[in-house]
Parts: structure tokens; C-alpha cells; sequence
């Protein structure tokens, strides 16, 4: 049914990837989905590394980085890192997701170099290394002396403008910034629902022209009232942003941005819909619907997967394959009698030490209190790979045309250390590269 | 419990118009129950994109299954917007089966609220009772002139329609839309399966297959055309149906697993691959000159009987000769016809046709091929509308084209 040279299985950030480097080398690529993961439900900003490994926070990704492979040789950038500079694999990596999101209308700010923080709006800080530059405004370090305002919308439910004001201010303080003023406004539409409002139905008024334009003349008002220098919104939009953006600051002579916003976020949409386009612009075909479901092998090659579609079963014949199906959320990781499991080849799997998963159930994978300071050491498991990303087992490859990308690696906790898309999108290029080399 | 108490409850739950749930929509209610509020899939409905009106979306209809079951009238103003297009299911990190909530809370309105139940629609399920076709036959006359038309202007000859008997193989079910409005898609239809010798009939007084009468949210009476159309064919020892409109198909599909009826049900497309093979098309399929496809793939076929069958037909498509098959982005967006949208709110309806229009524009093809009448009327009349200067075809009239076309 399906035969090309690399197949890769899952499309979120890692796969994107993978199959963008392999296009980049040459070979023919098919990206396959069932639907969605992780990097839909993501804030849509590339965090590299936010902590060094005692969990203290970090302002240098690079630092963070260097010090994790010293000391976690069970990290995915320390296995890259056996091979080749981390350092050189990250920069090339992101600038290849970035390259293809900046064509595709979203565009990009920060350098590797530097973490910045960025305000949310729960009313604190996310720390994070590159983010979309309609969120440029907000780094915290452009906010000293501004007079901000922050505004919210009657009926957004999970957003509280004046106690994100006071948060910021509070957190400002902490990082030496001073917030000259820092003030919460509930503006009240008549577009829009005055109860159970998401960010993405708000996103998608803020598109259309005469809300704008309702907005923009409300915005001003508000501003010229309070002396504003910064408007933090919510959001800017789904697919018009920018003009969003520049209408809302030439009617408002303040400087608008968006806030990072709570799962699925807005901005996660457009990175994941440019990086969509990107990667059929590099002639990759993404099938969206299909379920990888199992696969046939001989030794140690996988010679086929197995596809569902509407309750059918299909092969898929490649040269090599990229498993890239991400942990709980995409469902890379399952639950079958209480335990984790690889969901397709069911591949052995490993904790965030290194060591291996020997059949504990769910429950011990659990921290006791429900929000743990360092994550659950659950999502730490999954796939141990070695410098081609091919899955290993007590230091043998399992099977030689397997790669794996993304989130199903083990060896590091994202949620912790604040690496998700830095990971995924080094090891999806370097899958990428891998399959590409072994099918060439 | 006795009968008797069964049947005083019965009367109590009927008199408080309370309607008791099959283990089937037990089923859909805890699978809705998994919805985690997170608004994902506002991101892709196409409806939700185009409305100015109050419409809160897949996440909207999902909360709308929390009320109290006698309450589910209250969701009338939304549940007729849906185009049952399946994009929020897809892309839902539980797979929430929304476009069955939707029917759902369809079937539930029609018979708590009947008054509720949008007036366009009444006027549908009258022409099913009335004729037994969704929409209103031409009169013989004007049927004869139109059949006549349309066959010469695309050079296809008009053949009987065999009877479906004993000892037939497959019955074909055309469908309302080729029956009373696309005229040509039912006669390619046949022309098809004559082309590859299929042993075919055509089942005797078939009706409507039921998919809009579930829209309209009349439940029980699809239930009941549908049994009695399965009940029919099987009398005549067949097992197979196969059809050429996407709606049919997918209806046709889940209506025999469903009441275990042991039919298959293949679209046109499926069959012809999975039994016929791309090489033998592809040898029939052979005339008519050069042209630049591109492939509508209905929400129908792609996301409800399952992604493969679009995947069939492309294959198809680039295997015929002096056929260049264009990709086309956007190919699986809806046309904004479907779930009856177009007749109860025709200006949502057209604003997503609008949508398709643009990716059909970019697309570049000469040509675009829709596996549907459905789709295929919808996006012609968009296409004259705007004068835009590409061409659209059903799937199937395409095929009898390239099969029997004097044209090299
Ligand atoms: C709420 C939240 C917020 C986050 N915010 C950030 C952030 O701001 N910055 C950051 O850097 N990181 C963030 N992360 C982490 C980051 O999103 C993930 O680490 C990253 O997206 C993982 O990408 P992935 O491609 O490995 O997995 P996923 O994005 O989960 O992709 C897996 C894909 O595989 C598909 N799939 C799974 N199984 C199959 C199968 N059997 N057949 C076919 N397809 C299949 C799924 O449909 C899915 O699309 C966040 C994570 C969460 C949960
Ligand atoms: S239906 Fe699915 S995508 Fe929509 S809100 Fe519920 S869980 Fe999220
Ligand atoms: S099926 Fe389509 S139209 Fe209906 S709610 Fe889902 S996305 Fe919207």
C-alpha cells in the first residue's frame, strides 16, 4: 500500500523533523498519524534547556546543556553527544524547525545562547530559549520600567488579568526588573460569549476584521487612560497575527504582545500548522488517519508496519523507520494491565535513570504528592537509543533500520528540566540523518 | 421486573418524554466522557471558522452531552450547524466521536421537540415519506430530456437498469442524489461495472439509505429502511452492496455492522481496487486526452469509512494514462455540504465551499474529481458561481469517461 524510502511514524515535532532532514537528504519520505500529541498541546515555544541538573534554573541553555552531559550520560544530547558537539546538533536542529516555520508565517525570536523568561497567564514565568516574536514584547528583561496593562476578556475562562498584573509584578521584582505599573483589565464585548471562552475561539474573533477594529478602539482607550507603554493580551490570533499585531500597536502606540497561554495553545497551533506546510514543501507526504497498529520483521530488520485505517489493516514497506510517537499524550506510551508499554514494537523500555523498566507497575512510576517538584518519574521512561537514535537494549541495537525521535526517548524529564522541543528536535534530526544515511 | 412494571415505566418515561439510551448511544456517551475541555479541535472546524453566529464548536456540542437528558433540546440552535465532517474527531486527543453526538442529539431533539426541528429539514424527511428519495424525482419527461443531456454532453450511452436477482453478486445503490439530481453518476455507475464485467443489479423500489433521515434526526425510521433494504438483498442470497456516493457508503457501512446484518459495503472505489486491481482500470480506463486531476476527498469517505479509500482513488488517478495527477492541499477540507447544512443554513454552508474554492483555485488542476454526487453538485455550483475555469467531475462519470470516450 504505502512503500517509500523513510517511514515516519508520528507527526509531531520530532517526526516534523525527522522526516524535514531526511527530505533535505534526499530520500522519499511518508509521514504517518493518527491524529494528534504532545506538540499541539504545547505553549508553541522552543525550550532548550532551562535547567542545570540540580533543578536550579538556568539563563544559558548552552551551560545547561554542557552540565547535563557531564553529569546524565543516560540524556538524549549526551547520547547525541557521543558522536558529535550537542551544542552543533541543537543549533543546526532548531534552525532547520525554524527556517521552515519563519517561511511559513511564524517567525521566531531569542538565540541559543539565551534563555529568557517570558510572562503567562497564569500569572507567573516561563522560561524558554527561542519564542514566537509575537510574544517578543513580553521577555521579561523589555519590561523594565514599562507601565503595563494586562488585558483580559468577560467570559475567558482560566485567565484573570489583575492577578496575572500583581503575579508579574511580584516575579518582576525577583528577577530585578521593575515594573513601573502593572494593572489588569476585564474588557467587556459584546462579541463574544460572556462565559467559557477558550484562547483559541478568542484567537479566531481577533482574525476577523471588525472585531479588531472593536478591539483596537476599546485597546486605546484603555491606554491613553492609563498611560500604558505594554498590552499583554491573551493572544493574537490564529492565522492573522501579525497583522493583528501591528494594527493593535499602531492604534495603540503600546507595545502588544501575547502572553504564553495554557494547553492547547494558540501559538502551538500555527507552529505545528507552518511546520505541516514546511515539511510538504520538502515534498513529504504526511497521511493523516492512519494508526500504526504493529509490524513484521526478519532478524533484526523491521521489513513492514502495520496501518489501520477505518478498521483495515495495510502494510507500509520502508527502507528504514522513525518511530516518533511521543509518550502518553501522542500514545507512543500505553497502559496495558497497569504498565507501560511501547505502543507498536513494544520495545523495551528504561526510566530517567537509565535503568530499566522491569515490568513496575503505574503506580510505582508515580511521585506521592500530585504536582512533584521534579515531575513524575513516569514521564521520564520510554526508549533507549544510542547515537543513531536506533532503540538499544542492554547496549544492542534491536532492530538496525529502527530509528526513534521525540519524547518516546527516556533519560530526561522535559517537564522538569524544560527541554521538550529541544529534545524533539534534535534527536528528529539526527533520526533523520541516521535513516537517511542507512537507506542511501 | 414483570412486564407490567416494565411497561408502567415505559408509559412514565414516555409521558415525561424522557428517552431511554441503546447500549449504542451508551456507548457514545462514554466515549464522549473522555473529552478533556482542552478546545483543540476548535482549531479545525471549518463552521467554527466561517460563523459570525453564536456556534460554540465540537467542544461546545461535547459539553452539551453534561445536561440532563431532557434538557438536550436546549442544543437545537447548534447541532444543526455541524457538517459532520469529522475534522475535530480526527485531531482530538481522545478522538471524541463528535459527528455521533451530533446525530445523537439530533435523533433526541426530533423526539422530544419535534417543533425544534428546523423546517428545511421537515421538508426533506416529507420527500422521503412522500417518494422515497431525500430529494423531489423530476417528472418522467423531464428526467428522459435531462438523462438525455447530460449523456451526450459527456458521450455515454444509456443502458436499462438490470434488475438485482438471484444469483447476483452485487447490489449497486445509486443513491438519492444520482437517482433525482446528478442523473449521469448512477448511469456511469452502471457503465462501469458493465466495463469490468461485474455480475450487478440494481435491488428492486430501493429507497433513500437513510443518512439524512438520521440527520433530520429521525433514527428509528433509518433504522427501519435500512433493515428492510438489507433484509431484501439478502432474500435474493446476496451479500454485497456497493455504491458510488461517499454518504451512502459510509452510511451503508455502519448501518450494516451495526445491525449485524452481514452485508458488505464497499464505495465504487474500493471495490474496483481491492477486486479489480489498478492494472486493469488502468488498461480500460484508457482514453481521453491529456488532463490535470485533482482529488476532492469527502469527508465522507476519508474520515468516516477510513483515509484509505481516498488513498484508492489517488492511486487510481495516477495509474490512468494522459492523466496528470496534481496533489492538491487542502484536498481533504470540507466542501460545506454535508450533515444537511446546506440546506438549513445555506450561507455557512457556501462561506466553507468557499474555502474549498480557494484550495481548488491553487491547486492548479484542470480538473477535480469528487468521489460524491453530494460534493460534486456543491462544488459545481461554487465553481459557476465564482466562473472559475476548472472542471468538476463525480469520480465514477470520470471513469466511464476515460472508459469509454471515442477520443484518444
Ligand atoms: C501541555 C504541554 C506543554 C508543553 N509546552 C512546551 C513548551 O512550551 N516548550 C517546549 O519546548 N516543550 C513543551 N512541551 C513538551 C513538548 O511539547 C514535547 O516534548 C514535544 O512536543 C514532543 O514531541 P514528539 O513529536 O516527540 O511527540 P508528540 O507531539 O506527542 O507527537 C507524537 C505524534 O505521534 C502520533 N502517533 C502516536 N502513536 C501513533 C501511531 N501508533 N500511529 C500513528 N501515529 C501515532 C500522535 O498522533 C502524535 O501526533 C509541552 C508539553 C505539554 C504536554
Ligand atoms: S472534543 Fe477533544 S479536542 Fe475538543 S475539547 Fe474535547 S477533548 Fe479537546
Ligand atoms: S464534525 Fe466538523 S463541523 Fe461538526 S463540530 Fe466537528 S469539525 Fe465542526
Amino acid at each position: 500500500m504505502i512503500e517509500t524510502d523513510v517511514l515516519v511514524i508520528g507527526g509531531g515535532v520530532a517526526g516534523l523533523l525527522a522526516a524535514a532532514k531526511a527530505a533535505d537528504e534526499g530520500v522519499e519520505v511518508v509521514i504517518v498519524d493518527r491524529g494528534s500529541g504532545a506538540s499541539y498541546q504545547s505553549s508553541g515555544v522552543i525550550d532548550v534547556m532551562g535547567c542545570l541538573p540540580e533543578g536550579e534554573i538556568t539563563l544559558s541553555p548552552l551551560e545547561g546543556v554542557t552540565q547535563t552531559i557531564e553529569c546524565l550520560p543516560q540524556h538524549p544530547y549526551s547520547v547525541i553527544s557521543s558522536e558529535r558537539s550537542v551544542a552543533d546538533v541543537i543549533k543546526e536542529a532548531t534552525k532547520c524547525l525554524l527556517d521552515m516555520a519563519s517561511t511559513h508565517e511564524v517567525r521566531f525570536d531569542g538565540n541559543i545562547e539565551k534563555n529568557v523568561i517570558l510572562l503567562n497567564t497564569i500569572g507567573s514565568f516561563k522560561i524558554t530559549c527561542f519564542y514566537q516574536s509575537t510574544m517578543s514584547g513580553g521577555t521579561l528583561n523589555k519590561l523594565d520600567g514599562a507601565s503595563l496593562l494586562v488585558v483580559g476578556f468577560n467570559g475567558l475562562a482560566g485567565f484573570n488579568p489583575r492577578f496575572c498584573a500583581s503575579g508579574f509584578k511580584h516575579f518582576a521584582s525577583k528577577f530585578n526588573v521593575e515594573l513601573r505599573k502593572a494593572d489588569g483589565v476585564k474588557l467587556s464585548l459584546p462579541a463574544l460569549r460572556d462565559f467559557n471562552l477558550t484562547f483559541i475561539e478568542l484567537a479566531r474573533m481577533i482574525d476577523k476584521d471588525e472585531f479588531r477594529e472593536i478591539l483596537a478602539k476599546k485597546l486605546r482607550d484603555e491606554t491613553v487612560k492609563g498611560n500604558t507603554s505594554h498590552i499583554a493580551l491573551p493572544t493574537l490570533g490564529l492565522r492573522k497575527h501579525y497583522e493583528s499585531m501591528r494594527i493593535l500597536r499602531e492604534e495603540t502606540e503600546a507595545e502588544v504582545f501575547e502572553l504564553v497561554s495554557p494547553p492547547p495553545s494558540v501559538p502551538a497551533q500555527r507552529l505545528m500548522r507552518a511546520l505541516e506546510e514546511g515539511v510538504a514543501e520538502k515534498g513529504v507526504r504526511i497521511l493523516r488517519g492512519y494508526k500504526a497498529v504493529g509490524f513484521k520483521s526478519e532478524g533484526r530488520r523491521v521489513m513492514s508496519v502495520i496501518l489501520d485505517s477505518g478498521g483495515k489493516h495495510f502494510p507500509a514497506k520502508a527502507g528504514a523507520y522513525i518511530l516518533a510517537t511521543g509518550k502518553f499524550i501522542g500514545g507512543g506510551l500505553v497502559e496495558e494491565e497497569d504498565k507501560v508499554k511501547e505502543a507498536v514494537f513494544n520495545l523495551p523500555l528504561y526510566d530517567e535513570r537509565g535503568k530499566a523498566l522491569r515490568g513496575q507497575k503505574i503506580p510505582r512510576l508515580l511521585a506521592r504528592s500530585p504536582f512533584p517538584q521534579g515531575g513524575h518519574p513516569l514521564m521520564g521512561c520510554g526508549v533507549k537509543v544510542n547515537a543513531q537514535m536506533k532503540p538499544v537494549v542492554e547496549g544492542e541495537v534491536v532492530y538496525e533500520n529502527l530509528f526513534v525521535a521525540g519524547s518516546l526517548i527516556s533519560g530526561y524529564s522535559y517537564v522538569r528540566e524544560k527541554s521538550g522541543m529541544g529534545v524533539a528536535t534534535a534527536t528528529g534530526y539526527v533520526a533523520g540523518i541516521s535513516a537517511a544515511i542507512y537507506v542511501g | 421486573m414483570g412486564k407490567k412494571e416494565i411497561d408502567h415505566i415505559s408509559r412514565i418515561l414516555a409521558e415525561e418524554k424522557i428517552v431511554v439510551f441503546s447500549p449504542y448511544e451508551d456507548e457514545i456517551y462514554s466515549e464522549i466522557e473522555k473529552c478533556q475541555n482542552c478546545s483543540l479541535c476548535l482549531a479545525f472546524c471549518p463552521v467554527f471558522e466561517v460563523t459570525d453566529k453564536f456556534y460554540p464548536g465540537p467542544r461546545g456540542i461535547a459539553d452539551e452531552l453534561s445536561r440532563d437528558v431532557r434538557e438536550f433540546w436546549r442544543a437545537s440552535n447548534i447541532v444543526y450547524m455541524c457538517t459532520l465532517c469529522g475534522q475535530c474527531q480526527e485531531k482530538c486527543p481522545v478522538n471524541a466521536p463528535i459527528p455521533e453526538v451530533v446525530v445523537l442529539l439530533r435523533s433526541k431533539i426530533f423526539v422530544q421537540r419535534p417543533d425544534l426541528v428546523p423546517e428545511e429539514l421537515k421538508t426533506l424527511l416529507e420527500n422521503v415519506s412522500k417518494y422515497g428519495y431525500i430529494f423531489e424525482p423530476m417528472s418522467n419527461e423531464e428526467r428522459g430530456e435531462s438523462l438525455k443531456g447530460r449523456l451526450e454532453m459527456i458521450g455515454l450511452p444509456l443502458t436499462k437498469d438490470p434488475p438485482l436477482e438471484k444469483g447476483s453478486k452485487i447490489a449497486y445503490f445509486p443513491g438519492c442524489q444520482a437517482e433525482t439530481r446528478l442523473l449521469d453518476v448512477k448511469e456511469a455507475g452502471k457503465l462501469v461495472l458493465e466495463a469490468f464485467n461485474v455480475n450487478y443489479g440494481i435491488p428492486e423500489g430501493w429507497k433513500c439509505c437513510g443518512l439524512p433521515i438520521r440527520l433530520i434526526g429521525d433514527s428509528a425510521m433509518a433504522d427501519e429502511l435500512q433493515r428492510g433494504f438489507f433484509e431484501k438483498i439478502k432474500e435474493l442470497g446476496v451479500r454485497e452492496v456497493v455504491t458510488t456516493c461517499a454518504g451512502c457508503a459510509s452510511e451503508l457501512r455502519a448501518a450494516a455492522k451495526h445491525l449485524g446484518s452481514g452485508i458488505h459495503v464497499r464505495h465504487l472505489i474500493e471495490f474496483l481496487f481491492e477486486e479489480v486491481g489498478v492494472d486493469v482500470i488502468s488498461r480500460k480506463a484508457c482514453n481521453g486526452g491529456n488532463v490535470k486531476v485533482a482529488l476532492h476527498e469527502p469527508c465522507h469517505l476519508g474520515r468516516h469509512v477510513g483515509r484509505y479509500v481516498v488513498a484508492y482513488a489517488e492511486r487510481i488517478l495516477k495509474a490512468l494514462p494522459n492523466v496528470n495527477y496534481a496533489g492538491m492541499k487542502g484536498a481533504d477540507e470540507c466542501c460545506g455540504a454535508g450533515g444537511l447544512l446546506k440546506f438549513h443554513d445555506p450561507t455557512v454552508s457556501a462561506a466553507i465551499r468557499s474555502r474549498k474554492l480557494d484550495v481548488i483555485s491553487k491547486s492548479g488542476a484542470g480538473l477535480v474529481v469528487a468521489p460524491c454526487p453530494l460534493c460534486t453538485v456543491n462544488i459545481s455550483e461554487g465553481v459557476a458561481r465564482r466562473k472559475l475555469s476548472v472542471g468538476i467531475d463525480d469520480f465514477t462519470v470520470f471513469l466511464a469517461k476515460r472508459i469509454y470516450s471515442k477520443e484518444v
